[in-house]
């Protein structure tokens, strides 16, 4: 019923939506209009920011990440993560998070990432030819009792440029009730231009529960995002039937809008829910955000990055990589650090400039904003309701409802309020405040601070009221 | 399927066989007059017909509230004797042959007040489940999950409840030492609605620590789970209990029952005797329907349940759950049986076991329910536990 109302407002806005430019056949060319002269960049609080070098190879090493976080409730947590570009060879990071220490690697084919915490490891790696993207992870156990490795091999195959398909196992040398192999599925991803994705995905697994019996659950999913009109809306949903001592079938959905309204008005929603064949809801979350702009917004799809990441994908696909297309910012961004990498990175260079470009004029910049959540969990006995409030001030400098076309996200201020009760009637507030600072596009400061009272199994575990103070700083070259 | 639940049936009923055939010698001898079978049916009384006999115990369990006063606050020490001898005499007289009572570590005056009524039951030959909840707040929940006060709480309980009282009258038929009634702990009531466990925190965080404390104290001690909500919202909560491993760590599993849509959707797959600790319906002339067909289709449909505590005897809410109702009467209290057809159905059910003998009265039984009141060693060891 959601994603029905959902579609239909869609819809509705804008009729229009056959005439969309975004909506285009997989096949048909990518329409090649003579370029306008390239918007100039805006500037920020650090000055200018050009568009980078993405084939600019590290010297020998070259910063492309640091993060650094410090979180303190009571007791504070440092977490630190760099990567460097390695020449034109690939990337190279490590990172540390209180006990977690782990490192990565990914060069134009290849990658592997290990980390360890306690005695647990984690490896991973993964290959990627121009038809077959073959991952598998490997955690093992280092728990005294009960050392062993759980397996987790998936190749991904494209059938055409439009279609992937994929399969999946999951393999546990502790042989519970006896059996290796504890997961098996597949699945298969359909990307038709930029304005529509799909997939479905089935798999079968084995879980052997506390109390020492084998449940045979077997699952389907499907899920779509889609450009319509003006509406991007996002649906995801998924059946779950339980075989055992406890046979069951339940699942979940969930559905998502993204609108603007006006040009600079953006409507945001989602309403998810859980369910149990007999026994029916389980619980549900529904959201709703309003945020005023200070510039025209364009959603991914919509836009010049939608037709950008689909030129490059494209090409990218043609030349021989291994590429979805992508429409976030941070997927876009690793997409560029693998084709940077590749013997055909030149080739690539406009389109990622040009994706890079439309990132920077459509972006997003929020003067203010409100959101109301209200969620309910009939398993656990929890219900809430939250309201969230945003200010921004935009650079340059200027009162938090006044911005420009040249504006950029400069200083925003977030404070939330929420409201939850647990065990019938025990109220908790939790409230939040962060003050996000973006000195560039590629540097954010953030201060958080979260003040929470317990909730009932809280208070039982002898956890009292919280206060956290948080602070991190990012910087992602490229981004 | 069906020899796993004989046997967990023969096993529930193993204490009465065995005490029966201890105390009576190898040769055999007959049972005490109007002495119930395991399952709480009634035998068929071998006095003479003009001998008063126990009232048989044949309407299986019953939810008691520990009242104490009418109208009184909560800081009023007062503990009536009249208003437990009351509750406790339509418990007897009606032939129930297990009572369900809370005690609230969070609440003084009612954890005392559910004292008597657990001695006296037990003297009785009634069965006693003590919950261990509060009516309201995390006083116990807490208690119960940390570790340095956990043992100390539980062995209060224990010492408080667990010694069996001496019997009123030899042959009372219960299953405890010399006739009395046993003592069973139940551990929380209704988790997610009253403290806010998610149940399988419930089973790993707390019953798991409960269940392996009460062992080092008290090995003979009934432990029995909490059930979740009787609605559709209970069925998914108890079958993550049950895969958290609830069955090995308790003596009997809880279902509550207020919906006849519950029944299916709760297993009767278990490895455990199951207790319905509570069932009821809402609204006066539905009790007796409820009990009279929905029990029977409870004990139909799962298989392991073993007993059923109708839901309540007495309460504050006019016209919902309650059986009975009282009020004063000159310097004490009156019965106002409130449900007459459910009472007039409990009460044809004991006297059609009785067949035709006289019972005998409560009051004769127990001339002095102050005899089970509190002592100041109880009242000792409750203020001395570590509550908070």
């Amino acid at each position: 019923v959601s994603l029905a109302l959902l579609l239909a407002l869609g819809l509705a806005i804008d009729p229009c939506l056959l005439d969309d430019p975004t909506v285009q056949d997989a096949g048909a060319p990518v329409a090649t209009a003579p370029a306008p002269p390239p918007t100039p960049l805006p500037g920020y609080p650090l000055g200018p920011r050009p568009v980078p070098d993405f084939l600019a190879p590290g010297d020998p090493f070259t910063l492309s990440d640091l993060r650094y976080s410090m979180v303190d409730s009571g007791r504070a947590e440092q977490a630190f993560a760099a990567r460097v570009r390695y020449k034109n060879l690939g990337y190279l990071g490590a990172e540390f998070q209180g006990d977690r220490q782990g490192m990565s690697l990914m060069t134009h084919r290849l990658s592997a990432d290990v980390s360890t915490e306690n005695g647990d490891w984690i490896l991973g790696a993964g290959f990627r030819t121009r038809r077959f993207d073959f991952s598998a992870e490997a955690r093992y156990s280092g728990e005294p009792d009960s050392r062993h490795w759980r397996l987790g091999p998936t190749i991904r195959f494209r059938l055409t440029p439009d279609l992937e398909l994929h399969g999946f196992a999951a393999a546990d040398t502790s042989r519970p009730e006896d059996r290796l192999l504890t997961r098996l599925g597949g699945g298969a991803l359909w990307q038709r231009g930029a304005w529509l994705e799909a997939g479905v995905e089935y798999a079968r697994a084995y879980e052997l529960t506390d109390a020492g019996s084998e449940n045979q659950v077997d699952s389907g999913r499907v899920f779509a995002v889609a450009q319509l009109g003006r509406a991007e809306v996002a649906a995801d949903g998924r059946l779950v039937d339980t075989q055992g001592r406890f046979p069951r079938t339940d699942g979940d959905t969930t559905a998502r809008l993204r609108m603007p309204v006006t040009t600079r008005l953006l409507l945001e929603g989602h309403a998810t829910g859980r369910f149990e064949d007999r026994a029916g809801a389980l619980g549900h979350e529904f959201g709703g955000r309003l945020t005023w702009l200070g510039r025209r917004y364009t959603l991914p799809r919509a836009g010049l990055v939608g037709q950008g990441a689909l030129a490059l994908a494209r090409k990218a696909t043609e030349a021989g990589e291994y590429e979805l297309r992508r429409f976030d910012e941070d997927e876009l961004r690793a997409q560029r650090e693998r084709l940077s990498l590749s013997p055909r990175a030149v080739e690539f260079q406009d389109d990622m400039e040009a994706v890079y470009r439309a990132e920077t004029q459509e972006r997003l910049v929020p003067l203010l904003g409100v959101e109301l959540r209200q969620r309910v969990d009939v398993f656990n006995g929890e219900h809430g309701v939250a309201a969230r409030a945003l200010v921004g001030v935009p650079w340059p400098l200027a009162r938090p409802w006044h911005a420009s076309e040249a504006s950029v996200p400069f200083l925003r201020l977030e404070g939330e309020h929420e409201r939850v009760t647990t065990a019938s009637s025990l109220e908790s507030s939790i409230d939040r405040a962060w003050l996000t600072v973006s000195l560039d596009r590629e540097m954010d400061l953030v201060v958080a601070y979260v003040r929470a009272e317990p909730t009932a199994l809280e208070v039982i575990r002898g956890i009292g009221l919280t206060k956290t103070f948080a602070v991190s700083l990012v910087y992602a070259r490229g981004h | 399927m069906t020899e796993r639940r004989r046997f967990l049936r023969l096993s529930a009923g193993l204490p009465l066989g065995l005490a029966g055939w201890l105390a009576n010698g190898c040769g055999g001898g007959s049972s005490a007059p109007g002495a119930p079978t395991s399952g709480g049916s009634a035998r068929t009384p071998t006095t003479p017909v003009d001998e008063p006999i126990v009232a048989p115990k044949v309407n299986g369990g019953l939810n008691v509230q520990p009242l104490r006063c009418l109208g009184c606050v909560a800081t009023d020490e007062t503990i009536d004797p009249a208003l437990v001898a009351l509750q406790l005499e339509a418990a007897y007289e009606l032939g129930f042959d297990g009572i369900r009572i809370t005690a609230p570590l969070g609440d003084r005056n009612t954890f005392l007040a559910a004292i008597p009524y657990v001695r006296a039951a037990r003297a009785l030959g009634i069965d006693a489940l003590v919950v261990l909840a509060d009516f309201s707040g995390l006083t116990l929940a807490r208690a119960l999950y940390d570790d340095r006060r956990r043992a100390q709480i539980l062995a209060m309980y224990d010492g408080i409840f667990a010694p069996p009282p001496t019997p009123v009258r030899p042959g009372l038929g219960g299953l405890g030492p010399g006739g009395v009634g046993r003592i069973a702990f139940q551990i929380l009531n209704e988790p997610v609605g009253f403290v806010g466990l998610p149940p399988e925190v419930y089973v790993r965080e707390l019953l798991a620590p409960c269940q392996q404390d009460l062992r080092d104290i008290d090995s003979r001690m009934i432990v029995v789970a909490a059930a979740e909500a009787g609605n559709k919202d209970g069925p998914p909560r108890m079958r993550a209990m049950l895969e958290a491993g609830l069955e090995s760590l308790c003596d009997r599993i809880a279902y509550h029952i207020y919906s006849r849509d519950v029944i299916p959707m709760l297993s009767d797959n278990v490895k455990q005797i199951v207790w319905v600790t509570e069932s009821g319906a809402r609204g006066t002339a539905n009790h007796l329907p409820w009990v009279r067909d929905v029990f029977p289709e409870i004990r139909a449909q799962i298989g392991d349940v073993l007993r059923i505590f109708y839901f309540d005897l007495y309460d504050a809410e006019r016209g919902a759950y309650r059986v009975l109702d009282f009020e004063r009467q000159g310097g004490g209290y009156r019965t106002i049986i409130e449900d007459t057809a459910l009472y007039d159905y409990w009460a044809a059910q004991v006297a059609a076991a009785a067949a035709g003998r006289p019972l005998i009265p409560f009051k004769v039984l127990i001339p002095d329910i102050q005899a089970y009141f509190p002592t100041p060693a109880d009242i000792a060891a409750f203020d001395d536990a570590p509550r908070e």
